[in-house]
């Protein structure tokens, strides 16, 4: 078996294994174990999930028939599967590394055994091109040069993606710190807002493209301009002999940057850099708190301490963020308009999910070796996870504050309330299985469409009584749902 | 019974364990020693069968159960973002131990297993040795009724291994009841008051090491523990074929 499969079997082999809903249904067991282990199956499965979004996106293309207009539509495609690898190489990059995964490999006589895990995050990055293909073959269906550069202009942006992906895995994820301090709080929130702010950039592409799509011709002289920059520079398609060139140079600028990545790399898994904190600590604090409290503690170092969860775990204040901006940049806030987006900051607290879920995963035995009951366990996540949008959710009611007076103080229900419905209902859903254990689920898709549908319907029925104006109502509302939760939770 | 799918890891195993005992658990690798440990200590469930700690039913009552037990896993499986400060910490508020008794408690071990340089580093920077320490403490803070051990000895250095044997024989005399696999032979020899011998998930043979000498009709557990897993014989023809080829 090739050293990428190995990896590849090895994370899902364990994903799987950490699945409690699994461990008691030898059916379903088998058949995830079956999918998770099969390479060809898993990624084909994928890549014809992206294919089907692309078709949308590939019909879309074939019905414009400016120029300009396709080549500001390749720009914004291409930003998918670069924010696609930068994601997965540095996120995912991070938990493999983390699962020690590559422990067998260091025994090995291999020179560069991070090229096995670059290998292997391209391989899961590469469905994502699913998304893009299909305007592709459009393009080139209709200009045939054009639509193949347009193809490798993706992959340029893959290749673009894990680059810097890797780039954040050299950075932030291969260190060791030796010792918990004061500063590393601080270190870590600053890395997380470098990162939270990389992707707001892109963000803010995805947001213009309504604006774009209006103003394709001043988009083409700024192509034009920043013709060399990516993704400018997949707009580029319809100047073959420029294009190709250009991709050229990018090659040869990326190939020895990649290369330095991968060994630093392996430097990093074979010899973690050891980080020391400030000074030396001579004494040691020993606390005991009540079950919950200890949770939550738990779960708040462990975030603070790894980036790429932290990042993850900031989700809601990345989504929201551009409309805080709106409401700055205009200055007016309507006391409806801070509902839609606390509702919206509820809504997108379920987000939080997969990085507080992650906290445990390698501890997971160890938490089951102690009295802790699922619902103590249920309760302290569902807090860890709200812990975010009720920080950002005070920010907005401070902003209301400002421009509304007191009677903004109507909001602070909905501030607490929404990210502590929307986190007990996935929390509910992820754990609503019989047994005591304490484990990691994985669901199904169909489990995360129906959890999806779940959460849009309570969000919808809270904001119902909004579209007439009945703020109040819409709190009663809401507090009702959150009685309802609460009887569930002490069950 | 423990099952894994159609595969039968463990059958009609069934012994008893008194107060005030140290019960050792041998076997060869693979031989089901980890998976009814984990059993015992609530961490995994059993296929079938009936398994009780001090008369409460694991199955049914496992928060119960593992009140009572402290469970040392072969390899430590710690937070290793967390200080071993922080990780005693999170055991005693799990635990619910009164902070002035966990302080103490703490720093008896500390003391005991040379660790205090390390209690603000991160876990995941230790020597394996120094993780089974703290997985060792861990497990001991809540002062357990019934410790479940297994492997434990793996990485110790001699000075902490000693340690750990004499407060095992304490633990005994204060009326604890202890199980615990090992591979180091002549310290189940030493310490232990009944040895349970499992083989291809059946308990091949259990008691005294009088009553096992007598049933293998061999002197030493090392000679026993070959006997009576078959291995005895083999013995000769492996080494030779190692020989061979190297």
């Amino acid at each position: 078996m090739n050293i990428v499969q190995y990896i590849y079997r090895e994370v899902h082999y364990r994903i799987v294994q950490k699945n409690p809903m699994l461990k008691n249904n030898p059916a379903r067991y088998n058949h995830a174990l079956k999918i998770a282990l099969s390479m060809k199956k898993a990624l084909s499965y994928q890549f014809l999930s992206y294919l089907l979004f692309g078709f949308f996106s590939g019909m879309g293309v074939f019905v414009i028939s400016s120029l300009d207009v396709i080549s500001t539509y390749v720009v914004f495609l291409s930003i998918i599967p670069f924010i696609f690898a930068v994601f997965i190489t540095s996120v995912q990059g991070s938990n493999v590394v983390y699962m020690g995964v590559f422990e067998p490999l260091k025994s090995l006589p291999l020179k560069l055994g991070s090229k096995y895990l670059s290998f292997y995050l391209l391989l899961e990055i590469l469905p994502s091109l699913g998304i893009v293909l299909p305007t592709s073959i459009v393009i080139a269906i209709k200009y045939p040069l054009p639509g193949i550069i347009s193809f490798f202009w993706f992959l340029a942006g893959i290749f673009l993606g894990h680059i810097i992906g890797l780039l954040i895995l050299v950075l932030f994820g291969l260190k060791i710190r030796q010792r918990a301090g004061k500063s590393e709080l601080l270190v870590n929130i600053v890395r997380a807002i470098l990162f939270f702010l990389f992707f707001g950039i892109f963000y803010a592409f995805v947001y213009m493209q309504n604006y774009i799509m209006e103003h394709s011709g001043e988009w083409a002289g700024l192509i034009g301009r920043y013709s060399i920059i990516f993704p400018f520079s997949s707009g580029t398609i319809f100047h073959p002999l420029f294009s190709t060139i250009l991709l050229i140079l990018y090659l040869a600028l990326l190939a020895p940057i990649y290369y330095l990545m991968i060994h630093r790399i392996w430097e990093g898994i074979m010899e973690p850099r050891v980080v020391f904190g400030e000074k030396e600590i001579k004494g040691y604090k020993i606390k005991s708190k009540p079950t919950i409290f200890t949770l939550i503690g738990k779960d708040m170092k462990i975030l603070i301490r790894r980036t790429a969860l932290l990042a993850g775990f900031l989700i809601t204040l990345y989504i929201v963020f551009p409309q805080i901006f709106m409401v700055l940049s205009t200055g007016n806030f309507p006391i409806l308009n801070a509902v839609i987006i606390l509702i919206m900051i509820g809504a997108f607290s379920a987000g939080g999910i997969d990085a507080i879920l992650k906290i445990d995963i390698n501890a997971i035995e160890f938490l089951r070796t102690l009295p802790l009951r699922k619902r103590d366990f249920v309760i302290g996540k569902i807090i860890s996870m709200s812990v975010v949008p009720w920080g950002i959710g005070m920010a907005i009611l401070i902003i209301a504050l400002y421009y509304n007076g007191l009677y903004a103080l109507i909001l602070i229900p909905h501030v607490f309330l929404l990210p502590f419905i929307a986190s007990s209902v996935v929390m509910l859903y992820y754990f609503h299985y019989k047994e005591e254990d304490i484990g990691i689920p994985d669901l199904k898709k169909t489990d995360l469409v129906v959890l999806f549908l779940i959460l849009m319907l309570i969000m919808g029925i809270i904001s119902i009584p909004l579209i007439f104006h009945l703020i109040w109502v819409s709190e009663v509302v809401a507090f009702a749902i959150f009685l309802l939760l609460l009887i569930f939770l002490r069950r | 019974m423990k099952k894994y799918f159609e595969k039968i890891v463990l059958d009609g195993i069934s012994f008893k364990v008194e107060n005030g005992e140290i019960y050792g658990f041998l076997g060869p690798n693979g031989s089901g020693k980890s998976t009814t440990l984990k059993i015992l200590a609530g961490v995994l469930k059993p296929t079938s069968g009936r398994v009780e700690v001090e008369g409460i039913d694991v199955v049914s009552s496992p928060v119960e159960v593992k009140k009572i037990i402290g469970y040392v896993p072969e390899t430590p499986t710690l937070y290793e973002s967390l200080t071993p400060a922080e990780l005693f910490s999170f055991i005693g508020g799990i635990r619910g131990i009164d902070e002035k008794i966990l302080k103490e408690r703490v720093n008896r071990f500390v003391e005991a297993f040379e660790i205090g340089k390390y209690m603000n580093q991160f876990i995941g920077t230790l020597s394996f040795g120094t993780k089974q320490k703290i997985s060792l403490i861990a497990s001991f803070l809540h002062d357990p009724r019934v410790i479940i051990m297994d492997e434990s000895m793996n990485g110790l250095d001699p000075k902490s291994a000693r340690i750990l044997r004499e407060l095992l024989i304490r633990f005994r005399d204060e009326g604890k009841s202890i199980i615990f696999s090992t591979h180091v032979l002549p310290l189940a020899e030493m310490i232990c008051d009944r040895i349970g011998l499992i083989y291809e998930g059946k308990l091949i043979a259990e008691g005294t090491m009088d009553e096992l000498r007598e049933k293998a009709q061999e002197e030493n557990l090392e000679d026993i523990f070959l006997k009576l897993t078959k291995s005895k014989d083999d013995m000769a023809n492996i080494i030779q074929a190692l020989q061979e080829v190297l």
